[in-house]
């Protein structure tokens, strides 16, 4: 079915140039999520300045220095608008034009969502290989080859995770006209779950216990923890059975909201 | 067969009732009342190839939302409807290839990307192959004369721009049924008649079957012979564009120009006086008095000029849509 493939692809390559259509859009988004993360620089070197401990949460100071910069970079890998997008098409009624088009709804939004990626990817990819650079003598240790290679599949998957997550709150328009309080709420947990605000240490054991069979850690925490080295084999092997299970949950999800949410739908206005 | 087929279709909507105020606010998290709208009720009509049907009926009649249940968006709570052979709600990518819906108020357009881009994206969706697409594309955007506005990102067009080229976007793919939505809302004349004049060239070259809806008389007199009523859900009209008014009026209008001054008193004996001046008049008459009536006229005033009209179409539409 290669004709069949052909328009996924050609969505992809739309939303990649529609990247390039707002510019400083793209710096704007940049700045605000590298914003939160500075507090967090600060703010841990404060912490680590007046405790006087070597570690914290098991890490020192430049590996948590470290967690906060690969995490910004990744947090801004995965940012995903999804969910408005979504709730968006199902509130004006531009959902009518997927549904009369022979084309599957959420091909074309992973297809953009995927397209959409590629600068970024670009720009993610040079502070990524910097943060490596500028960090690696005072880490004390090398990052290992091998964990470098499993977190770039393992980072792959989270973008999966991370748009099914925000595919299943968009569909939520269905039944809820204005659905911006529970992207607003679902935003924040899944930023403060996932790890990327900073490290799940904190919550302590037995919450972080409870955490890890949720989906939302291994998006960034998970990845950022195998790229330092935190993890053996088995432990990363459980993890990863964990993100793939989440994803085929979440799929299924998705796909009985979608067929319910169908049954539901006005197809408003026009 | 007909192309079209559709059988007491109804749609009824549920809805809760919103109580006004803070405190009916916090009684409807509680209680809410379920109340039914039917949408469409029991609606029946057939579309046989190739005919433009005009599908009239006020604002919330149920035009779109027939619209919708022909297109698949929407499921009917009741009744049947076969297009192109196809059950629309079975969603078949075989149907979604043979028909089209254009909507005056929706855009499939990319906003930020020129036409063009939507177009090739159309090309891949519907699976089209490249050299008769490039030879449609072409024939279609020179007889809209929008060449020059391929390559232009799709938010800096004009209104009556966009419309053509969501037309294009929509016949692309050959589609041998189309549903129109107020294809011309908010257009001025000129792109009104311009789309005009593209829809009946359009079917004439392709026998494309086409259903619209419109609030402007001009366009339904232009480009249908039938029209579809509806109003509050149901058939109220199924017919020819000029027999709507026989529905009301009985009478044919007369408008007399005369270059002597016409006696009001005597015209009244002919029928109903509608407006009148010095040398200008104008007569309601019965159907069956006309003929009779004008020989008389023209024995009795020297005439510069006689018009029989019918009762203006708009003012039986208006008619229509008021009867309950």
């Amino acid at each position: 079915m290669k004709g069949n493939n052909h328009k996924y692809l050609r969505c992809f390559s739309m939303s990649v140039g529609q990247t390039f259509v707002y510019r400083t859009d793209f710096f704007i988004k940049i700045l605000a999520t590298f914003i939160p993360v500075a507090v967090q620089l600060f703010l841990w070197t404060a912490v680590y300045g007046s405790s006087g401990k070597e570690t914290i949460y098991g890490r020192t100071y430049y590996e948590m220095m470290f967690y906060l910069t690969i995490s910004f970079v990744i947090t801004f890998f995965l940012t995903c608008d999804e969910a408005n997008e979504v709730s968006a098409d199902i509130k004006s009624g531009n959902l009518n034009q997927f549904l009369i088009r022979p084309i599957s709804y959420i091909g074309q939004k992973i297809s953009c969502f995927l397209g959409s990626k590629v600068i970024v990817l670009v720009f993610v990819g040079v502070m990524f290989v910097a943060t490596i650079l500028l960090f690696d003598f005072r880490l004390g240790y090398q990052i290992e080859l091998v964990n470098l290679l499993i977190f770039l599949l393992i980072i792959l998957l989270a973008l999966i995770l991370q748009f099914l997550m925000y595919l299943c709150m968009g569909t939520c328009a269905f039944w809820i006209t204005d659905a911006w309080g529970i992207f607003f709420g679902g935003r924040y947990i899944i930023n403060i779950l996932s790890g990327s605000l900073f490290p799940l240490e904190v919550f302590g054991d037995t919450l972080n216990g409870i955490f890890s069979f949720l989906p939302f850690q291994y998006t960034t925490y998970f990845p950022i923890n195998v790229l330092q080295g935190r993890m053996d084999g088995a432990e990363i092997l459980k993890c990863f059975a964990i993100q793939i299970i989440w994803i085929i949950l979440l799929y299924g999800l998705y796909r009985l909201l979608w067929s319910r949410g169908q049954k539901q739908y006005m197809a408003i206005g026009g | 067969m007909s192309i079209i087929e559709v059988e007491h279709l109804s749609k009824t909507f549920e809805y809760y009732e919103k109580a006004p105020g803070l405190k009916g606010a916090v009684k409807n998290l509680f209680h809410r009342k379920k109340l039914y709208k039917d949408a469409v009720d029991d609606v029946s009509f057939r579309v046989e190839k190739g005919e433009i049907v005009g599908f009239l009926g006020p604002n919330g009649a149920g035009k779109t939302t027939t619209l919708k249940m022909l297109s698949g968006i929407l499921y009917p709570t009741d009744g049947k409807a076969v297009v192109n052979g196809f059950i629309p709600w079975k969603r078949e990518n075989e149907y979604k290839k043979s028909f089209a819906l254009v909507s005056g108020q929706k855009s499939q357009l990319w906003p930020d990307l020129p036409a063009i881009d939507t177009f090739e994206l159309n090309r891949n969706i519907y699976e089209l192959e490249e050299e008769s697409f490039r030879g449609f594309l072409a024939e279609i955007t020179q007889l809209l004369d929008v060449e020059r506005l391929l390559k232009v990102q799709v938010r800096r067009l004009s209104l009556g721009e966009r419309m053509k080229m969501e037309l294009i976007a929509a016949l692309l793919h050959q589609p041998s049924v189309m549903f129109l939505d107020e294809p011309t809302i908010g257009l001025d004349l000129t792109a009104q008649s311009n789309i005009r004049s593209f829809l009946k060239e359009y079917n004439r070259r392709y026998h494309t079957t086409i259903i619209i809806t419109s609030h402007y008389m001009k366009d339904i007199e232009d480009l249908c012979d039938r029209v579809v009523v509806i109003n509050q859900g149901k058939n109220v009209f199924d017919g020819k564009l000029e027999d709507v008014s026989d529905l009301f009026e009985q009478r044919k209008v007369v408008k007399l120009k005369s270059s002597s001054v016409l006696d009001y008193e005597g015209l009244k004996t002919f029928g109903v006086l509608k407006s009148s001046t010095a040398h200008e008049s104008t007569v309601l008459i019965e159907k069956p008095k006309v003929n009779e009536s004008l020989k008389k006229l023209v024995e009795m005033y020297p005439f510069a000029d006689i018009s029989v009209e019918n009762i203006p179409l708009e003012e039986g539409i208006r008619l229509l849509y008021e009867r309950k």
